[in-house]
């Protein structure tokens, strides 16, 4: 359980945001523009906000009005950019290792991880010699390895071939059945919305225009941005 | 003829003491400015950028006589002292290593730093492990570049710190001393001097800085 | 190899020489005298007369390398001696004329040497380079007399020239000097602690004119009232 109430301010407009969602997986689904990414970013706390409170799982990760603001590495909040954005200069393993220390994760989720992943011929490779899916999947790798209680995803089938991302969508499926851990999946493609999404929250012009179920909301042509 | 070697050799050897010298002890602040004006967004950017860029266009003797007036204060005395020389040379190559080391970390992709906090690493570990190691080739080929600026320090080092043998007469005061002498062909030697540390330096900065266009 | 680097050396002379009438080259040491001098002598021919004051060496050197001057005043005779031997002047051309006289400075409360073999416990002393620089030359012959040098030379502080000497002081770093009686008077935070006396040093300042404008400042030069200003600011005028 998510709930977030937010006073963004982006240019040109300010994004108003009071929503809060519990499935297992939910799309934050909006046209290019809309703020979707600089939502990620204020939940996963990388960029700051004036006013506004995030609670997750009863935890409140920001409020302030209370003045508490909890940094990004304490929020356990799995991140991954668009372009998943590896660390070039370490190999595919020193990238899932990154977040894992000793102590607070436990190092076994790892060769789990590599195993539903499909990451084991990877792991000496250079993130450089990858492909767009395969970086992909070492990203998704790289944040559930920190057992985070929230995943961030976004738009991570962007800039693939038709072929490659029926190749990841599979992966993304197995993530949702295996129940590891909620995922929020910011997209404007209408059928990955469909495909992934047990909820559906749409952004449009600044806010929250609709919440509910894929099929009910996006069965109409209004909310199509993909075309 | 060998003395006059010695008083070569001396001369280089001091000369690369002040500036390895000048360079430890900018290093860290040099790092920390080029990372604060990188990652910077708030008020006064431009401003903080200006002040830290002047000692590569005021002429070397003002910074010289501003260190002079700063320095004249202080109650110890490390004025006309190798420590003096350390001082102006430091300044002087402080903006080149701001500036090499810099434009490496505007190059990083912020978003790398990003996702390491969310990996639940703090803000040190993310600067030690991800944004150094990325930048390092700029930081290193920015060091170089201050170093070489380092072993030509003349103007500023000849106000605060004099010309005194074996002490803060490096090699391009040696070399105008020798000229003032008469002693040409003493001058050209250490010239040549000068412009294989210089050549050493900034070809290696080039090298380097190549090699990680070429992709890490 | 030669050529270049004084062609380098020559840039600085030439530059300020532009847009004068007369283009005169002397030692630092007389810079003060020899500007007051120069205001009488601009009133009285309409002559403008443009200075280029620094290290007797630097400027010989500058000539040397072909810097159009019209008269040089030189703090010894090294660098005239030079200029001879190149055949850049004749020895009728030239003339002693002033003299001056050494004397050791303190800064803030320096007590007054009774003898010089004091020095030894008062630090480190700015003067010209030894090398390259007359005071610096004349300071090294006196105390080489004294039998001095082996011991105090290590505290010297060489500078470029006489009043980078005194700068040096004017910052508190040093706190001795040795410069001319005639700088010592021209700064009021250093005060003489001890005079050295004339024949132990033998300072001459030479002057040699170059053209027909050099040699009419020269006869200004051996006026009486240049004579009584030279002498107010501490030189020694040979009658």
């Amino acid at each position: 359980m998510i709930e977030i109430d937010l006073d963004l301010a982006l240019e040109p407009f300010t994004l108003q945001v009071n929503v809060s969602f519990a499935s297992q997986a939910t799309v934050l689904f909006g046209p290019s523009g809309a703020g979707k990414t600089s939502l990620l970013e204020t939940i996963a706390g990388l960029r700051p906000t004036v006013r506004g409170r995030i609670s997750l799982q009863g935890t409140v990760l920001f409020d302030s009005s209370r003045r508490v603001f909890l940094p990004p590495e304490q929020r356990r909040i799995g991140y991954v950019p668009q372009e998943a954005a590896l660390f070039p200069h370490l190999s595919v393993l020193e990238n899932l290792q990154f977040g894992v220390s000793n102590g607070s994760s436990p190092l076994r989720v790892l060769p789990e991880l590599i195993d539903l992943l499909d990451l084991g011929s990877l792991l000496e490779r250079a993130p450089a010699t990858l492909s767009g899916g395969e970086c992909m999947r070492v990203a998704l790798g790289r944040a559930l390895a920190t057992s985070p209680r929230l995943l961030l995803l976004d738009e991570p089938l962007r800039g693939l071939d038709v072929e490659r991302k029926q190749r990841i969508v599979p992966y993304l499926l197995r993530l949702r059945e295996a129940g590891r851990c909620p995922f929020l999946y910011v997209t404007h493609n209408h059928r990955e919305a469909i495909l992934l999404g047990h909820e559906v929250v749409l952004l449009t012009s600044g806010k929250i225009a609709a919440q509910g179920k894929p099929a009910d909301l996006l069965s109409t042509k209004q909310y199509s941005f993909d075309l | 003829m060998t003395h006059q070697v010695a008083n070569e050799i001396v001369a280089l050897a001091l000369t690369l003491r002040i500036a390895a010298c000048a360079i430890v002890l900018i290093l860290p602040f040099g790092i920390l400015a080029a990372y604060g004006l990188s990652r910077y967004r708030g008020p006064g950017k431009s401003l903080i950028e200006t002040l830290l860029a002047l000692p590569l266009v005021l002429p070397p003797v003002a910074i010289g006589l501003i260190l002079l007036e700063l320095l004249s204060r202080s109650t110890s005395s490390i004025l006309f002292t190798w420590k003096s020389a350390v001082i102006a040379t430091a300044a002087m190559s402080f903006p080149l290593l701001v500036r090499g080391a810099r434009s490496a970390f505007d190059a990083i992709d912020p978003r790398l730093a990003d996702v390491a906090r969310t990996l639940g690493r703090g803000p040190l570990y993310v600067f030690w492990r991800v944004t150094l190691p990325l930048a390092w080739r700029g930081v290193v080929g920015g060091l170089l570049t201050a170093f070489a600026r380092a072993l030509g320090e003349f103007g500023a080092t000849i106000v605060v710190a004099g010309s005194i043998p074996g002490e803060t007469r490096t090699l391009s005061l040696a070399i105008f001393q020798h000229i003032e002498a008469g002693r040409d062909a003493a001058a050209m030697r250490l010239v040549g001097l000068s412009l294989a540390c210089a050549f050493l330096c900034l070809w290696s900065t080039e090298r380097l800085l190549l090699r990680s266009k070429r992709g890490r | 190899m030669k050529k270049l680097s004084l062609t380098l050396l020559t840039m600085t002379g030439l530059l300020s020489s532009a847009q004068a009438d007369l283009t005169v080259f002397a030692a630092a040491s007389t810079s003060d005298a020899l500007e007051e001098i120069a205001r009488d002598f601009e009133s009285k021919t309409q002559q403008k007369i443009r200075f280029s004051f620094a290290g007797s060496s630097l400027l010989g050197r500058q000539i040397e390398a072909g810097a159009r001057v019209d008269l040089f005043l030189s703090a010894d005779n090294v660098p005239i001696e030079r200029l001879e031997k190149q055949g850049a002047i004749k020895a009728a051309d030239h003339r002693t004329l002033l003299g001056n006289t050494l004397v050791v400075i303190a800064s803030g409360d320096g007590k007054t040497l009774t003898s010089p073999s004091e020095l030894r416990t008062r630090g480190r002393i700015a003067t010209g380079d030894p090398e390259t620089v007359p005071v610096g030359r004349y300071a090294k012959k006196w105390l080489e007399g004294e039998k001095l040098w082996a011991e105090l030379g290590k505290q010297i502080v060489p500078m470029l020239d006489v009043r980078a000497a005194l700068s040096a002081m004017a910052s508190g770093a040093i706190k001795i000097g040795i410069v001319y009686d005639s700088d010592a008077r021209s700064n009021s935070h250093v005060h003489v602690i001890y005079r050295v006396p004339s024949e132990k040093t033998g300072i001459i300042y030479p002057v040699a004119a170059f053209t027909p404008a050099g040699r009419q400042f020269l006869q200004f030069l051996l006026t009486e009232s240049a004579r009584s200003t030279f002498e107010r600011l501490g030189f020694v005028v040979p009658r």
